[in-house]
């Protein structure tokens, strides 16, 4: 009976509210609250020389030269050695490139004839003042995997960096630095000490607090990462990454989600602006299907019906996000527990769901493609 | 008299319509600013391409033209208006949509936000479906690289020697596909489905121009490849995860990024035109 009040009420001050949608979902995995960024993966070392008549000189630490390249991009060397050595050279200029915004013009130099650990390479015949090489080396069994947790954050939230450096066997010194789009400096630490969990594992951990920025912006990330292997050979390791920081303009009000059959009842802040509250259903660690609604707001306050259709009974809990229209931001995230009305679905059926190709289709991708 | 009498009942009943007609759209990727420029647009594409897709010009077509340093949702807007003037002014109801690299987000963030901007839902109900060609829907570890190269980590000079970033390089880094992935577009596993379906083509080739006068060009897609660390399989722009990671697989190809929109190395407008 309160659950029925509450919802009629409920129901009366759902302001401007319009597009409810649900579906079923391709049954996946729930990513839950403050879910993690992607995984970089690098194998990839950054080093800047200021050149001297035509000249510069660096000192890059190679732990696999088999495959690994030198690549300078937006200058022509003519030519690059190690110990009086000349090494293979090749030009490129692709223009696809500057649609990444990559200079288009650049030197590769193969470094696979160096030996292991540090090499001094000396460029020639730069017109640029300054230089910067990258230095890939795709066989090395060294690298440098970064995360941030989560991806997206609000405002004075914990960011958690997670840079881990995985090679044949742990590293001997490592220090491992990140460099914050805001200018600000975070050492990662392998340490045991919060938020790092085991000392000495190889896994470099550190935490900053997102900043307050203008509705919505992303917090870059370029972690630099250098000392000994096992052996005591010289290694250089960068990646980046980023995290995207809402300032909150809303949220969910204190009194929290109501659930009913139904709909869930998301209570919002007064707030002024376009909102989406979605709602992904979930039973166990599989998200199944999901449901939104969206409001304008001017200044009001809100209770927002999102729809819980008989599809979802089956769901342990939902996931409820509210997504800010106007600056792309995520408001709030938040996990409600639901005790379930029926049974779990059977995942296997709503999986299978294979769309073959139309008989067009199917005879085009015969003739044009390139399978192997 | 009466097998045209059931053929329109039959048509109404199976939804076709009668009077429908078909047009296609070209929807290019991120470049410089002049993209927004129709005549840059269609160099982008190559008359050929054109040409083979819309079947020697006999079906009506809009190559649309957006600013390529832009956001996805920017872009969305230049595109939607032409593409709702294509749709409304031809009277097209049965519209496909090709697209290339980060013109498959742009769409995919008009087809995953209908009530983002008034002229979505009639793009979206005009629309058969969508040919992806190797968008980055994952993101592109390529972008990634030109964050790590880019100008705003340096100090000085250099700055101006490696550039700065565009949005549209920002939107394609992985982490910001990842989260516009997770919260702003459908498509992706575990997210809601796009309203209609998208029939990717991914690239795995890179050496296309190995005995031509441009395989300069080849070694510049193969050592971005090598040093953005492009995981499995790539075109040297966009890994082919990416490229799969939204819609249903049509077909793979060797035309590396700079030719998978071409009709060159492989026939890819001549693909495109089997849909007609």
């Amino acid at each position: 009976m309160k659950r029925a009040w509450v919802l009629l009420l409920f129901s009366l001050v759902v302001t401007a509210a319009w597009a409810a949608e649900w579906g079923v979902l391709e049954p996946g995995p729930y990513p839950g609250p403050a879910s993690p960024g992607p995984k970089h993966s690098s194998k990839l070392y950054v080093v800047r020389a200021v050149v001297e008549n035509g000249q510069a000189e660096v000192v890059l630490p190679l732990t696999q030269p088999k495959g690994a390249l030198a690549v300078v991009l937006g200058d022509r060397p003519q030519g690059a050695a190690v110990r009086g050595k000349a090494l293979p050279r090749r030009e490129f200029f692709e223009p696809e490139l500057s649609a990444m915004d990559l200079s288009p013009e650049g030197v590769r130099f193969d470094l696979s004839a160096l030996a292991p650990g540090e090499q001094r390479l000396v460029l020639s015949g730069l017109a640029k003042p300054e230089v910067q090489i990258a230095v890939a080396e795709p066989e090395s069994p060294l690298a440098l995997s970064l995360q941030v947790t989560p991806l997206a954050a609000r405002s004075g939230e914990a960011v958690v960096v997670t840079a881990e450096l995985a090679d044949e066997r742990a590293v001997r010194r490592a220090q491992v630095l990140a460099r914050l789009s805001n200018g600000k400096q975070l050492l990662l630490r392998d340490d045991g000490e919060a938020p790092d969990a085991r000392a000495g594992d190889g896994v470099f951990t550190g935490a900053f607090t997102a900043p307050e920025v203008a509705g919505f912006a992303p917090v870059e990330l370029r972690v630099e990462a250098g000392g000994q292997r096992w052996d005591g050979t010289p290694f250089a390791r960068v990646a980046t990454a980023a995290v995207m920081v809402t300032k909150p303009a809303s949220g969910v009000a204190p009194e929290g989600v109501q659930v009913a059959p139904e709909a869930l009842a998301v209570p919002l802040l007064p707030a002024s602006g376009r909102f989406r509250v979605e709602v992904l259903y979930a039973a166990g660690q599989t998200a199944f299907a999901y449901a939104q609604e969206e409001v304008q707001l001017a200044g009001e306050a809100a209770a927002v019906s999102v729809p819980r259709p008989q599809e979802t009974w089956g769901a342990d809990k939902a996931l409820v996000r509210l997504l800010n229209l106007d600056t792309l931001g995520v408001e709030a995230e938040l996990e409600v527990p639901l005790t379930p009305l029926g049974p779990a679905p059977d995942f296997r059926v709503l999986g299978q769901k294979a769309q073959p190709l139309p008989a067009s289709k199917a005879e085009a991708a015969r003739r044009f493609g390139d399978p192997r | 008299m009466r097998r045209v009498g059931w053929t329109l009942v039959l048509s109404l009943l199976l939804g076709a319509p009668v009077w429908g007609k078909t047009g296609v759209a070209l929807v290019h990727g991120k470049g410089g600013a002049d993209l927004a420029n129709p005549s840059v647009a269609w160099d982008y594409w190559t008359t050929d391409m054109i040409k083979a897709v819309t079947k020697n010009f006999t079906v009506p077509y809009v190559v649309c033209h957006y600013d390529g340093t832009k956001y996805m949702w920017v872009a969305a807007g230049q595109v939607a208006q032409q593409l709702y003037d294509f749709i409304t002014q031809q009277g097209i109801t049965d519209l496909v949509i090709d697209t290339h690299s980060f013109g498959g987000i742009v769409i995919r963030w008009i087809f995953s936000n209908p009530t983002y901007d008034w002229r979505y839902p009639t793009i979206i109900n005009r629309t058969r479906w969508i040919n992806s060609i190797a968008a980055p829907q994952k993101g592109s570890e390529a972008a990634d690289l030109a964050g790590t190269l880019s100008g705003s980590w340096l100090v000085g000079w250099l700055v101006d020697l490696v550039g700065e970033n565009t949005d549209s390089t920002r939107n394609c880094r992985t982490d910001w596909m990842a989260y516009y992935n997770q919260y702003y577009l459908k498509g992706t596993a575990g997210r809601p489905a796009l309203p209609k379906t998208v029939y990717w083509i991914s690239g795995w080739g890179l050496w296309n121009d190995y005995w031509w006068t441009f395989h300069y060009q080849d070694i510049g897609l193969a050592t971005l490849s090598g040093i953005a660390g492009l995981p499995g399989e790539d075109d040297g722009m966009v890994a082919e995860y990416s490229a799969r990671a939204v819609g249903v697989q049509w077909f793979r190809t060797e035309a590396n990024h700079h030719h998978n929109r071409r009709n060159d190395f492989r026939a890819i407008g001549t693909a495109l035109g089997t849909d007609f």
